[in-house]
């Protein structure tokens, strides 16, 4: 005994009494003596006792304890004895608390092909964005955490738009409807409750469906499944059976006008990339009627370095990433169009639709160009007026022998004010060629919104409603009274929205990642959507419905029908499994099987290789994308009655009503990293505003964030803050569509109607009704409120006040010479010869990752900002810390204004959208003075962030010359009940991204879902912690790993972060700047390369910036040499 | 003199002029106590009890089961993982136990499987019909740890766990803190590869080209010594049908045969679909037959592979009983 006087190494440490006594038992880390003693004295009882917490122990338990030790240990020596009884009775008092409170819970059957801790990826389709988009899904141990776009997809080309990469958090919204299929306590007027199961709901409306009229009102549908089964309930249902397509943005103009010229109304596809010339009456960009395929092909345009014109009343995306701007006021937009068409139609000897001649010969005065208070356009060869100078382009466009694209598209024109618009590019693209190439009619035209909703509601005699995933009354608030007059309104719906508050009976619907299903988001391009999770909640896909629905009400045929199986009631005690066995228990098909079959029928025959099913059916869900003929069908122009051109007003304050660009119809309201981003022309979060002229703001005296009050005509006046919008035609005012819902969910609630000042998240369909039906440009009279309401403006300053930082050059002026001065001017030392501070020199031995920013092709879309925000974990702030600009987000699309010297009132100014990441700077400013060292400069040329070294002294911020830095004032991820001094509630909901602690448990998870949604490979930062774009470093880790293991040098393009892969133009590159073929070092070794700031700071970044090119060619020579 | 120079220095040098000694001391101690009660709070020696009273000494010590039987995601990924229960029912629906305390702990462990559900001793219901572990080892969020790479790189399991094969139930062995990983990193220069000298980056070997992380193989673990993988090509070891706590399996007598024509067959197969070469030995055995050969499981196998389910629940290498 004597021979051990110190039997402990000093870091062993007990949780509890209990444990030490045990301990001994382990035998490893004590003395044989002491081990002995010590197994006595828990055998003999009395240690043991000791309660774990600190109150259980009372100071006299303790002392039993300490003396019962040295008792015991008789022999032990005084120091071993304090450290025995002083370990027991520190745990005993203070640490008793479990370290690790989680469990691991294992799979009971690992699936094949699982790994724990690796991603899963598969292949669906989504259709959240408005446009399905196909989409590859990453899930970890089955839960969905990214979105990217699917590479085999010819649309999507591995892209995916902002709202795509948003879905995500729709799927964990917890406002979704949870409690299964619901229905009125009491008719129509009731509160709404439970209906007790799947079979009961389909019961009653089964009864309901068996007599009467039924309407059936699906969003506009294109996948081969979708329209089959619409073709089959019409059968089954016969004559009572009508189906309605509805939107919200109708393209009821559009297809008016293709009808009156062409003689076919079917919609056509617009081909940017077919185009050397965009023409843009509408916003091609964010418009609303556009997706992410356009984006695309926009891309590709501006890569061939084709031309973009917009003549347009307000600054709107495609405006902002215009060539050549035109302003004209809306009720002036056609007689412009058509002024086009007549000087395009004199050159290619076509006349002009009599009436259309007519009214341009009495309207004409010195100039038509100038009657409609045009600009001229600067051109090499001097100003050219504006309509000669876009009708000399889209002639010599012909001329050599390629295509242009007249766009009038989009919400703004959709409406019958703006029919001569349409009229206008429908004329032009026929008469230009243009038809069956860059504007594609296809045999197989999806369904679209015809109106049919609106005619059977007018008729007044439908039985049962059911409406499918859409939201009129939100949109069309007309028609709350005329659906009220139906029987049964059956809502299918993945939340008590507006409409599904009238239904008398509601199915919740599952999420696009829940469901399957399948579209062809252009013909010919079919792909599959299936589930990535099971569903979180009680839910099933609408069409899932509608199956069960037919079949209790007796008409289905029988296809619809399959053999009852009972299921096992230990699969149903699975959380999540009762609802996938739902329909097989009650006998019908699922909507997976009805997809299957009608794949197998319609699209297998189309891919002759595979004879196989099951080989088809598991290659096409592999792959997400099968591309199968459709004919393209090209028209001709008619001679069509036109009626003459209305003439415009005077006077007045003309309203253009615009799509959000973010929010697009408002499906998304709930959604706050949508709320969050800004807008990608007025860079505004949160809100909605009304956006006027810099030279009304200063006539009527009008300030940034005044409240007006906006009166037009008899409906009650709708008060908007202000926002100057530079590049707004005077006389002009523009407001948004798609804000201001009442029961989208929480989000959109409260950033509604609970913030500390008030909020405008202003409903503004109430205004136009249902869009098509304005038959005049709505004129408004706004009055100043005497409020003040301050915007949540994302960027403090909108001009670089001749410094440079986004730079833009005109085509073909030597963008090489450029270049050679921005380098000459360096103050590294390299060319200047000037002394630098920095004295070390980074070497990269293995890679050395870099990127490079083409401001020519980069539209502003934030969808690289989503797409950082889910792979990232960033938290959202909320309106007021956006204020203060405290927002989080890694990267950023700066908004800069550019106007010549004379045009005082920035009514033409011209745009560049600047995405802004770190630029992970070779002498890295902030590296220099971090006191912790927190943040460093690694070997493969990323400026690193330590998290937990960060002491959040915000040197580094503050030395930031980009302003990248993002430092956690609150704990945003976490907390719920608000930051101090906030009363901003709707943060409590918005920000919780993180649950108290980790937990696996089903039940748990869907009261917090959003704590799903965190990607695995990323921390989740906490207060006090400054962060910052780390261009992916776990990105860069996990193919590095792949390298490590498999011993080959990863192949350029197989790593790349967040914001290039989805980036829907290309305008971001990633690579490894140390392979001299890789594709991020041939670009930025191009003419018009930059470095941001490095010629005045010598920060040495690693990533490059291509300047933005305006194509501007010199129109005189070009026509001359074109038709002369 | 005293009262008027005492008045003219502040109260704090007075106070500092006459404890400076103690206060040193002091502040010497509270610097110990913080240096002593940063290393106590290390969670080494953490042992939580199971629900299950798995013993890795029985598994992994007497039976001398692989660790990467059970914990087969340590290869493949950045998790060991816990196995799947149907890892432990592969066996233990299978194998007869005799030690009293063991069978009442197999009974739980197969009452879980079949009830879906249990209610642990705190009273808290598990469900999906797994057993829900305690949590032994934890890094930290901010931590990036990749299982698969230290195993391909030659470290043994033992090296940060410990002797899990001694272990009754499993405590943390090391402190996992970042000093404790830099210390095996910076000592066998793990970072860039054998012979990557910082100062001259052409040493560096990982991820230059031709360079695998297998070299890494060539030197022993230079922190444990472990006991000899098993690896697909290395002799079968003898055979033990009387080993204690195993039901003599009905075919143990030809089982050597039988492995070697498995081995045999395997290595045809994979001349023929070079693409199978990481399918589990076991999944390759359980292939159909090739035209006109034998199959590769003896009949008395087959039931094991009837199904799916069946299959998922099969013991997943040969090694397992065919020690």
């Amino acid at each position: 005994m004597t021979t051990s006087t110190n039997p402990m190494p000093m870091r062993r440490t007990w949780k509890n009494a209990t444990e030490l006594t045990r301990a001994a038992s382990a035998g490893d880390e004590f003395s044989p003596e002491v081990a002995k003693v010590l197994a006595e004295v828990r055998r003999d009882g009395g240690v043991s006792n000791v309660s774990c917490t600190p109150a259980g122990n009372t100071p006299a338990e303790l002392d039993a304890l300490r003396e019962q030790l040295r008792e015991a240990v008789p022999g032990l020596s005084r120091r071993g004895f304090l450290q025995i009884t002083g370990a027991a009775a520190v745990f005993g008092l203070a640490a008793c608390a479990e370290k690790h409170p989680d469990t691991l819970v294992p799979y009971a059957n690992q699936p094949e092909g699982t790994t724990l801790g690796n991603a899963l990826h598969y292949s669906s389709t989504l259709r959240d964005s408005g446009h399905p988009v196909a989409v590859v899904v990453k899930t970890y141990d089955g839960r969905p955490i990214k979105l990217d776009g699917n590479p085999d997809h010819p649309l999507s080309r591995g892209r995916a738009d902002a709202r795509t990469q948003a879905a995500l958090l729709n799927l964990y919204d917890p406002d979704r409807l949870q409690d299964g299929p619901l229905t009125k306590t009491a008719g129509k007027t009731g509160e709404f409750q439970p209906i007790g199961g799947w079979s009961k709901l389909d019961t009653e409306v089964g009864a309901a469906l068996k007599t009467g009229k039924v309407l059936l009102v699906t969003p506009p549908l294109d996948g081969p499944a979708d329209l089959a089964l619409i073709a089959d309930l019409g059968k089954a249902f016969g004559a009572r059976f009508t189906h309605a397509a509805y939107s919200a943005f109708p393209r009821t103009v559009e297809a008016e006008a293709r009808s009156a010229l062409l003689g076919d109304a079917r919609l056509p596809v617009y081909r940017a990339d077919r185009a050397a010339v965009l023409l843009a009456f509408g916003d091609f960009l964010g418009g609303g009627h556009t997706g992410l395929a356009e984006q695309v092909e926009f891309g590709d345009l501006r890569r061939a370095g084709g031309q973009v014109i917009a003549v347009e009343p307000t600054l709107s995306q495609v405006g902002t990433c215009a060539d050549v701007r035109v302003r004209v006021a809306p009720d002036r937009a056609a007689w412009a169009a058509w002024g086009v068409a007549e000087l395009v139609g004199k050159v290619l000897n076509v006349a002009l639709p009599t009436a259309i001649q007519n009214s341009l010969d009495q309207a004409r005065g010195a100039s038509l160009g100038e009657s409609l208070g045009l600009r001229a356009v600067p051109t090499a060869d001097g100003a050219v007026p504006a309509l000669r100078f876009i009708a000399d382009r889209l002639i010599a466009t012909k001329n050599a022998g390629k295509n242009s694209l007249i766009y009038a598209g989009g919400v703004a024109t959709s409406n019958r004010a703006q029919r001569h618009l349409h009229l206008a590019a429908v004329w032009l693209n026929a008469v230009l060629g243009n038809e069956g190439i860059s504007v594609v009619v296809h045999e197989r035209a999806p369904l679209v919104d015809n109106g049919a909703f609106d005619q059977a509601l007018a008729a007044g005699d439908v039985g049962t409603v059911i409406l499918a995933g859409v939201n009129p009354v939100y949109s069309a608030p007309a028609l709350a009274g005329a659906l009220e007059k139906a029987k049964t309104i059956v809502a299918l719906s993945d939340r008590l929205d507006e409409s599904a508050a009238l239904a008398t009976l509601v199915a919740p619907t599952a999420h696009g990642l829940e469901s399957w299903g399948d579209a062809e988001a252009r013909p010919g391009i079919v792909s599959l959507q299936q589930p990535a999770i099971l569903p979180l909640w009680d839910s099933r896909p609408w069409q899932e419905s509608l199956l069960a629905f037919a079949v209790a009400a007796g008409v289905a045929p029988e296809k619809f029908v399959q053999d009852r199986v009972k299921a096992d009631p230990k699969v149903l005690s699975v959380v999540g499994r009762q609802q996938l066995w739902q329909p097989a228990v009650a006998g019908v098909i699922t909507w997976q099987q009805y997809v299957r079959t009608t794949w197998l029928a319609a699209i297998k025959p189309h891919t002759g290789a595979i004879a196989d099913e099951r080989t088809f059916w598991l290659s096409a869900l592999s792959r997400g994308v099968i591309e199968i003929a459709a004919n393209v069908e090209r028209q001709a122009l008619k001679n069509a009655e036109i009626p003459a051109l209305s003439p415009w007003s005077t006077g007045g304050m003309q309203v253009v009503v615009s799509a959000s660009r973010i929010m697009g119809d408002g499906a998304l309201l709930n959604n706050a990293w949508l709320q969050e981003i800004p807008d990608p022309v007025s860079r505004i979060t949160w809100d909605t505003y009304v956006a006027v002229s810099p030279v009304d703001a200063k006539a009527q005296g009008w300030a940034q964030n005044d409240v007006v009050a906006i009166a037009v005509g008899a409906t009650p006046a709708i008060a908007l803050p202000v926002h100057v919008q530079e590049g707004t035609q005077p006389g002009v005012i523009e407001v948004f569509l798609g804000w201001g819902r009442t029961r989208a969910g929480r989000v959109a609630s409260l950033a509604r109607d609970h913030a500390p000042d008030g909020s405008f998240s202003v409903d503004l369909f109430p205004l136009v009704g249902r869009l098509p039906a304005v038959n005049t440009v709505l004129t408004a009279t706004l009055t100043k409120t005497g409020a003040q309401y301050k915007l949540a403006d994302m960027q403090g300053h909108d001009w670089q006040e001749g410094r440079e930082i986004a730079l833009d050059q005109i085509a073909g002026e030597s963008g090489e010479k450029a270049k050679a001065e921005l380098w000459e001017r360096g103050t590294d030392g390299k060319a200047g010869g000037n002394i630098s501070m920095w004295s070390t020199t980074h070497e990269y031995p293995g890679h050395r990752w870099g990127m490079s920013v083409d401001l020519n092709t980069c539209t502003g879309c934030n969808a690289c900002i989503v797409a950082c925000q889910a792979e990232n974990n960033i938290p959202v702030v909320g309106r007021d810390e956006v204020r203060k600009q405290r927002q989080m987000h890694w990267m950023r699309i700066d908004r800069y204004y550019s106007a010549n010297a004379d045009d005082h009132d920035h009514l033409d100014v011209e745009v560049v959208h600047q995405p802004l990441m770190c630029q992970q700077c070779e002498n890295a400013p902030c590296e220099a003075v971090c006191p912790a060292n927190a943040t460093m400069h690694n070997n493969e040329g990323i400026s690193i962030q330590v998290y937990n070294r960060c002491i959040g002294t915000r040197y580094c911020a503050n030395n930031c010359p980009y302003k990248v830095r993002r430092f956690n004032w609150y704990e945003y991820s976490a907390y719920r009940a608000g930051p101090v001094g906030s009363s901003d509630p709707f943060l409590r909901i918005a920000k919780n991204l993180k649950t108290d602690h980790a937990t696996s448990s089903q039940a748990e998870l869907t009261h917090a879902p959003l704590a799903m949604l965190l990607n695995p490979e990323v921390t989740v930062r906490s207060r006090g912690v400054m962060e910052k774009c780390n261009f992916c470093v776990q990105r860069t880790r996990e193919v590095r790993g792949r390298e490590k293991l498999s011993g080959k040098r990863i192949a350029d393009g197989e790593i790349t972060t967040a914001c290039a892969q989805t980036c829907p133009t290309k305008a971001l590159v990633f690579g490894d700047l140390n392979d001299e073929h890789s594709e991020v070092v041939q670009i930025s070794q191009t003419a018009g390369a930059y470095k941001l700031l490095d010629a005045e700071l010598n920060t040495r970044p690693t990533v490059t910036y291509l300047k933005r090119t305006r194509q501007r060619p010199a129109t005189a020579a070009d026509s001359d040499k074109g038709h002369g | 003199m005293s009262d008027q120079s005492s008045a003219a220095t502040p109260i704090p040098l007075q106070v500092l002029a006459r404890f400076w000694l103690p206060g040193l001391l002091l502040l010497v101690v509270v610097v110990y106590a913080a240096y002593w009660f940063k290393n106590a709070f290390h969670d080494r020696g953490y042992a939580p009890e199971q629900y299950i009273a798995f013993s890795h000494e029985k598994h992994a010590g007497e039976m001398k089961i692989d660790c990467t039987f059970c914990h087969f995601n340590a290869l493949r990924g950045k998790h060991a993982g816990v196995p799947p229960m149907s890892v432990c029912l592969g066996c233990h629906r299978n194998v007869e136990v005799k030690d009293p305390v063991d069978q009442a702990e197999i009974a739980k462990l197969l009452k879980v499987a079949d009830d879906g559900t249990y209610t642990d001793a705190d009273g808290v219901i598990h469900d999906g019909g797994v057993v829900h572990w305690a949590r032994v080892h934890r890094l930290p969020d901010h931590v990036y740890f990749n299982h698969q790479w230290h195993q391909r790189a030659g470290v043994a399991c033992q090296t940060c766990h410990g002797p899990v094969q001694e272990m009754g139930r499993v405590r943390q062995f090391a402190t996992l803190t970042m000093s404790w990983c830099l210390e095996c990193h910076r000592k066998n220069n793990y970072v860039g590869g054998p012979g990557y000298d910082a100062k001259d980056p052409s040493t560096l070997a990982v991820g230059a080209p031709g360079y695998a992380l297998d070299r890494a193989r060539e030197q022993p673990d230079p922190v444990v010594e472990f006991a000899q993988r098993q690896t697909r090509g290395a002799p079968a070891p003898a055979i033990d049908t009387e080993a204690k706590h195993r039901t003599p399996v009905a075919d143990a007598a030809p089982a050597q045969q039988t492995q070697i024509t498995v081995a045999a067959q395997t290595a045809a197969l994979l001349a023929d679909h070079p693409e199978w070469k990481d399918l589990p030995a076991w999944r390759l055995a359980a292939l159909p037959a090739p035209e006109g050969g034998v199959p590769q499981l003896p009949e008395s196998h087959r039931p094991y592979y009837q199904s799916r389910a069946d299959f998922m629940n099969a013991p997943t290498q040969c090694s397992t009983c065919h020690q």
